[in-house]
């Protein structure tokens, strides 16, 4: 039913329910036809319906907007948005004349046609989820920068190895974790590398760096967090201390933690899988 | 290899980044190490602590996450610190502030220049507008924008992204925080009318990139306040715009340009919203500057330029307003009555806050943003 005024979702009608829902996670359904004549009853007890490509006789009208769900089909929209950005520039006139047009043509019957701009993107369809991750990572790694993304790729690298010996050995050294058994109803959070090379003033290669994080997006609130906050300043106060600093002739100095977050002590009991490469196996057989 | 057989698992007993938590066990670790440190938390700022010795000595700490700033009137108490950092934290002493959260500072004599000149060329590189015509003002002078709705419509990610990046610039360029705040209430539906605002903005900053603020040394210690409102400005909802301006040692630090929640029946209403507005600011202000110095108990003067707000404010009088107006105006009696604001009337010319609401004459434009010292970098050196 078109784009949200609030959020980047998209407005969708379902009839089930006869709600109108936000989501990102949308699935169009370009040829099937959505079959209005029929009663809520009727769609209830014969769990949706779909016509196919011919168009109805009687004087019911097509949609082709459903939620994400029972027929996995067609394309994922939110993923064609993290993809390159000239692609959407088309993409948004389109959509802006599907609104209008929707409104439009809401009581007659409408012909929906593949929008030009999706005639770049390879479709869901017939693909494996591998093949889709692939081009997800491929996506992504186009538009944001060089850095790899896969251990596997890495791991043949020397300066990556080393960038991670390092992050590990920062890790031990800080007395982070112990290894054990998990406890019975414990569970785990999976932990990723982040590779990201960091340049100097003059683009040059400052150094490699790797970064082991947790993936804190599986943590479930009240169970391995309670409280969140971040300690950032608001720009007033920066100001204030410079205008303050300027007005008695005072020097401000600057200072920078290294690995600031790993200094942190945890009150919640909270277990991590072992990270790729460094899976102690001595320890593994012992317990 | 981990997940065959029994579940050999790293318990934690320090934070990982990417942990929710994390940000938070960083804190009160920092937090901890600073009271052991004899610092004080300053209440109505958690990230600013402050430790004062026998003496006069006082020490001055910001922290920004991992970054932290920190300034003081005795060199042996910051030596001290720093050695005290270094040996609980792994540290890396960066010297002089020279560059936080992507600004420049410079330290001279005179005072201390802040701007954002590499990100301003970042900007104007990024939107393609690095070899564009520069222009002297961010607003065409006395020009509206409005919902546009038979407009041609232009890429609405685009004009977010150049949105966003100029929202960030605000961070020391008070001059277009109200051409930035105008154009980015049209970010759901932009046309080319709002894009064309968006764009002349970037050539306001092709041709004012080493714009920044200058603090002067031996500046003016209290804090000064202007507050303005553009009565019904918006052509699309009737709404007012609020704007305020603080100066502290002849320099702006703290500003405001905002579509105000409510639509007001006059412009005294208008007035009441934004001096409440800049009155709960000046508190805050107060309270965290009352902290830092042992000074600042004088009450806070605040430059209007409606008269019959100020009257008001003094003599107790008023006729059957609806509440929303009520509350304000007796928040604002109180303050006054009790010494710490006070409202003073001021000319047109030395509104400073009309940068904040009104799409100037060149002229005026250029006079009010030299009144928030805001210079060229080469008029420093």
């Amino acid at each position: 039913m078109g784009v949200s005024d609030e959020s980047k979702g998209y407005r969708l009608f379902n009839p089930k329910t006869k709600r109108i829902v936000v989501s990102k996670d949308v699935i169009f359904e370009e040829v099937k036809s959505w079959d209005w004549g029929s009663t809520y009853k009727e769609q209830i007890e014969t769990k949706l319906v779909w016509g196919d490509d011919e168009l109805h006789s009687d004087d019911s009208t097509e949609e082709n907007i459903r939620e994400n769900g029972e027929n996995g089909f067609a394309e994922d929209v939110e993923d064609d948005s993290d993809g390159a950005n000239s692609e959407h520039n088309e993409g948004n006139e389109d959509r802006n004349e599907a609104t209008v047009s929707s409104q439009e043509h809401m009581i007659q019957r409408r012909e929906r046609r593949r929008p030009s701009w999706m005639g770049e993107f390879v479709t869901g369809e017939g693909l494996s989820e591998e093949e889709e991750v692939d081009i997800a990572a491929y996506i992504v790694q186009d538009v944001i920068s060089d850095d790899p993304i896969l251990f596997e790729e890495v791991v043949k690298h020397e300066k990556w190895r080393k960038a991670m010996d390092s992050e590990i050995n920062s890790i031990e050294k800080n007395q982070t974790w112990e290894l054990m058994d998990l406890p019975v109803g414990n569970r785990t959070i999976g932990v990723k590398w982040i590779y990201k090379t960091k340049l100097n003033e003059l683009d040059e290669v400052d150094k490699y760096k790797a970064r082991l994080v947790a993936k804190g997006y599986s943590q479930q609130y009240g169970i391995d967090f309670s409280e969140v906050f971040a300690p950032v300043a608001r720009m007033d106060t920066v100001r204030l201390i410079i205008a303050l600093a300027a007005c008695k002739g005072w020097d401000i100095f600057q200072l920078d933690v290294k690995s600031a977050f790993l200094h942190g002590e945890l009150s919640e009991d909270v277990y991590v899988e072992q990270p790729k490469g460094y899976v102690r196996k001595g320890k593994e057989h012992k317990v | 290899m981990s997940e065959r057989g029994r579940s050999i698992k790293f318990k934690l007993h320090k934070a990982l980044y990417g942990l929710r938590q994390a940000p938070r066990a960083w804190f009160s670790r920092i937090e901890e190490h600073f009271t052991q440190e004899g610092f004080q938390k300053c209440p109505s700022e958690q990230t600013l602590f402050i430790k004062r010795s026998v003496g006069e000595g006082i020490l001055i700490v910001s922290i920004y996450v991992d970054d932290l700033i920190y300034t003081s009137n005795d060199i042996g108490m910051m030596l001290k610190f720093k050695k005290s950092m270094m040996h609980a934290f792994d540290m890396t002493d960066l010297g002089k502030m020279r560059f936080f959260l992507g600004i420049e500072v410079l330290q001279k004599p005179e005072g201390i220049f802040v701007c954002q000149w590499k990100y301003t060329k970042d900007v104007l590189k990024k939107f393609a507008m690095l070899e564009s015509k520069p222009v002297q003002s961010p607003i065409v002078p006395s020009s509206k924008l409005n919902k546009d709705v038979e407009g041609t419509a232009v890429d609405d990610t685009y004009f977010k992204q150049i949105v966003g990046s100029l929202l960030y610039l605000t961070a020391t360029r008070p001059d277009i925080m109200l051409s930035v705040s105008l154009i980015s209430r049209y970010m759901s539906k932009p046309t080319e009318m709002h894009l064309q605002a968006a764009k002349r903005i970037l050539r306001y900053l092709k041709g004012t990139t080493s714009y920044g603020i200058f603090y002067k040394k031996g500046g003016e210690e209290n804090l000064l306040a202007f507050t303005d409102s553009d009565y019904a400005g918006d052509e699309d909802d009737c709404k007012s715009t609020s704007g305020y301006v603080f100066l502290l040692s002849s320099g702006v630090v703290s500003w405001m340009s905002k579509k105000q929640p409510i639509v007001t029946l006059s412009s005294t209403e208008v007035e009441f919203v934004v001096v409440a507005a800049s009155a709960c600011q000046a508190m805050w202000m107060k309270r965290v500057l009352r902290n830092l110095t042992h000074t600042q108990d004088s009450s806070t003067i605040i430059m209007c330029d409606n008269s019959s707000t100020i009257k008001l404010s003094k003599n107790p009088v008023m006729h059957g307003r609806s509440k929303h107006i009520r509350v304000r105006f007796h928040f604002l009696r109180d303050l006054v009555q009790d010494g710490e604001i006070e409202l003073v009337h001021c000319g047109t010319k030395e509104q400073v806050a009309d940068l904040m609401t009104k799409a100037l004459k060149l002229e005026t434009f250029q006079t009010l943003r030299k009144n928030m010292g805001m210079v060229d970098f080469s008029e420093i050196n």
